[in-house]
């Protein structure tokens, strides 16, 4: 049982039907029901609360899983950079990102879409993305391609549209969903206008004992039927200093992360040398992700 | 809750209106129309019940004593109106001090070991007994496989040195063992000032501790540099093709 189904029992028992004393009596579950809000528990409710899950996914998933919650590091706020003159579309940023962050494999989620733009005289044409190119070999001429993934707003549309703050900003920036909170009503996704955030119509389902068993309660965790994910800057690695698992999958070097409070990272150094910009900046979303292009294109 | 769907209709109207849209207009967000049917009705029967259940959710929230909370934004966020412009020179401006550069040579010491080819015997092995050609010419007795793509009308000894024949020269004359960088270095100033930053090339590791960093060998042949062609991972699966439960 999830809090949903549990809520939905308790609209159910509000509107006349008792609640059933012997359902009540269990109360390993209902410790996850009244769980408090993950930003206000303190470290022993933390470690309770992950230990509970651990147990819970070892018995799911017949594998041994860490669930970690380790909090954001003061004096940091991620930044990502994509350097569009370098990406080449071969895609295996998605892939990594799914081995990483335990993506259902099949239905298949991406938290990385690929967009292949025609690239002419007149500039980008952005209605012409496309998300389903194959050749044989990329790059391809005449092309050029972008990654889009979610952008880490400082002003998350998404975060407002929630109806459970089961979804929240951490103070270092990256945007996190708690999936015992999450409810599936699926309004943040309808918010989000970078397509960044997925739902799991059903259970996720990776080959068995194929799960990455190093997570992050907010993190890569597997998730359940019903709730929605997203993109977290690889929070079970970046919040212990380690590159995102996409920057590391990167064979020509486009993805650059770093901490935009720091004028020496990475990232600040591209900001302040490169022109860069932001998707649909004039919504006002203010994304931490940045694209740029490392050097002037020709084709 | 009707105040909720009303922001909702609000934000979507804004965020999603196609004339907004930079892209994803002809690739149409994944809506809900494209899955299956059951899995719709399923969903829409439960859309009543959802309603409720953000009411009844806040209900026992709030008197179970968990207040929603909501996270501080002041902490990364910053008071409007100090600085004006677009909201990217805003942020920039915030989030960017000055930036006084690092130690020019740092990145030397987290480079990654070059991959040399497989080399069977030193150069001067053969090169010892023979005179130095310094004519353009496609070289057929021996590294036939070796065809310069790079700098046009240049040549092996742009970068070989022609007296010691194991070792790269730089432009002055100075020979160089694995530091090949300080080579590329020379006619590819912008890069490889981008290069010493972290932003043209890889690392890898720790961003904010041990990295390791690619060279430009690795990426590049210094013969024929252009970055090689990839086959690309298969693209994702098409929604109708989703509509599996
Ligand atoms: C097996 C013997 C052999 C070895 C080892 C060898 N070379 Fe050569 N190299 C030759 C021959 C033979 C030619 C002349 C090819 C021709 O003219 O068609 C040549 C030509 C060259 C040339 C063209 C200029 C010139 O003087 O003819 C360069 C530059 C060169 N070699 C560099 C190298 C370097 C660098 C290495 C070591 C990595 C190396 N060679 C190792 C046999 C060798
Ligand atoms: C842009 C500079 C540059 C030019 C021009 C150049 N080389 Fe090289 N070459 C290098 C560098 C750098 C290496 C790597 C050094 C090493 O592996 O020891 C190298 C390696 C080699 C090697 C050993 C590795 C291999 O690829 O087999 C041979 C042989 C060689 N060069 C021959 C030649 C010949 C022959 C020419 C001219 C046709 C030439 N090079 C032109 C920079 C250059
Ligand atoms: C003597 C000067 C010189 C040196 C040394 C040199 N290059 Fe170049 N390189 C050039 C020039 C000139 C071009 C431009 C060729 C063009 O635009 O067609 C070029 C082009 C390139 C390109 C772009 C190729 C393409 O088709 O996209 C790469 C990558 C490159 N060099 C890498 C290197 C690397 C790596 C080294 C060191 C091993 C190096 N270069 C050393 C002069 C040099
Ligand atoms: C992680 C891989 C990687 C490393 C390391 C790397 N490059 Fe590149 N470089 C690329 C890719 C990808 C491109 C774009 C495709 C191309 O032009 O080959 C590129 C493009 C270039 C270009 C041509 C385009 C431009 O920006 O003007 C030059 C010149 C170049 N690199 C030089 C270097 C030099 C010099 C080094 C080392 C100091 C280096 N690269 C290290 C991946 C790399």
């Amino acid at each position: 049982m999830d809090r949903r189904t549990f809520l939905t029992g308790a609209a159910l028992g509000l509107s006349g039907a008792i609640l059933r004393p012997d359902k009540l009596l269990d109360l390993s579950i209902l410790e996850g029901f009244f769980q408090k809000h993950f930003t206000e528990m303190n470290e022993t409710e933390l470690k309770a609360m992950t230990l509970r899950l651990e147990h819970n996914y070892a018995e799911k998933y017949h594998q041994k899983f860490k669930i970690g919650h380790e909090k954001p590091i003061p004096g940091v706020v991620f930044g990502y950079g994509l350097d569009l003159s370098r990406c080449i579309g071969c895609r295996r940023c998605v892939y990594a990102c799914v081995q990483e962050n335990n993506q259902s494999v099949d239905p298949e989620i991406h938290w990385i879409t690929v967009l292949r733009f025609k690239r002419d005289e007149k500039g980008i044409e952005f209605d012409e993305g496309d998300r389903y190119y194959h050749p044989d070999q990329v790059p391809e001429p005449g092309y050029f391609y972008m990654p889009v993934q979610c952008q880490q707003c400082e002003n998350p549309p998404c975060v407002k549209a929630c109806p459970t703050q089961a979804t929240w900003k951490e103070p270092d920036g990256i945007v996190v969903v708690d999936y015992d909170w999450c409810i599936g009503c699926r309004y943040c996704m309808a918010a989000c206008p970078y397509e960044a955030r997925h739902f799991n119509w059903a259970e996720p389902n990776r080959r068995p004992q194929q799960f990455n068993p190093d997570t992050h309660y907010l993190g890569n965790r597997p998730r359940y039927k019903g709730v929605v994910e997203k993109c977290t800057f690889c929070v079970q690695r970046t919040r212990k200093g380690r590159y995102p698992a996409c920057v590391e999958a990167c064979p020509v070097g486009a993805r650059k992360f770093g901490n935009l409070l720091d004028p020496n990272s990475e990232i600040s150094y591209a900001i302040k040398t490169k022109r860069v910009f932001r998707l649909k900046d004039n919504l006002n979303t203010e994304p931490k992700f940045f694209y740029f292009f490392g050097y002037e294109m020709k084709d | 809750m009707g105040a909720r769907r009303g922001s909702r209709a609000r934000l979507s109207k804004e965020l999603l209106d196609p004339s907004q849209s930079i892209f994803f207009r002809t690739s149409p967000p994944l809506s809900s129309k494209e899955h299956s049917q059951p899995e719709m009705k399923r969903h829409k029967s439960n859309k009543a019940i959802l309603t409720l259940l953000c009411l009844v959710g806040f209900f026992v929230i709030s008197t179970v004593g968990c207040r929603p909370v909501s996270v501080s934004h002041e902490e990364t966020s910053h008071s409007e109106g100090a600085v004006s412009g677009s909201p990217l020179a805003r942020f920039q401006a915030l989030f960017l001090k000055s930036a006084e550069p690092s130690d020019p040579d740092a990145f030397k010491k987290i480079l990654i070991p070059p991959p040399f080819p497989p080399r069977v015997f030193p150069c001067s092995k053969c090169h010892k007994y023979m005179p130095v050609n310094l004519k353009p010419r496609k070289l057929v007795k021996n590294h036939a496989e070796i065809v310069l793509r790079h700098r046009p009308g240049g040549w092996c000894f742009d970068c070989h040195s022609p007296t010691d024949r194991d070792k790269i020269r730089l432009a002055n004359g100075q020979l160089i063992g694995d530091e090949f960088y300080a080579l590329c270095g020379q006619c590819h100033g912008t890069v490889y000032r981008d290069f010493k930053r972290g932003l043209h090339g890889k690392r890898t590791g720790m961003w904010n501790g041990e990295k390791r960093q690619y060279r430009c060998v690795h990426c590049h042949s210094p013969h024929d540099p252009h970055f090689k062609p990839l086959s690309p991972l298969p693209p994702p699966v098409r929604p109708q093709e989703l509509n599996r439960e």
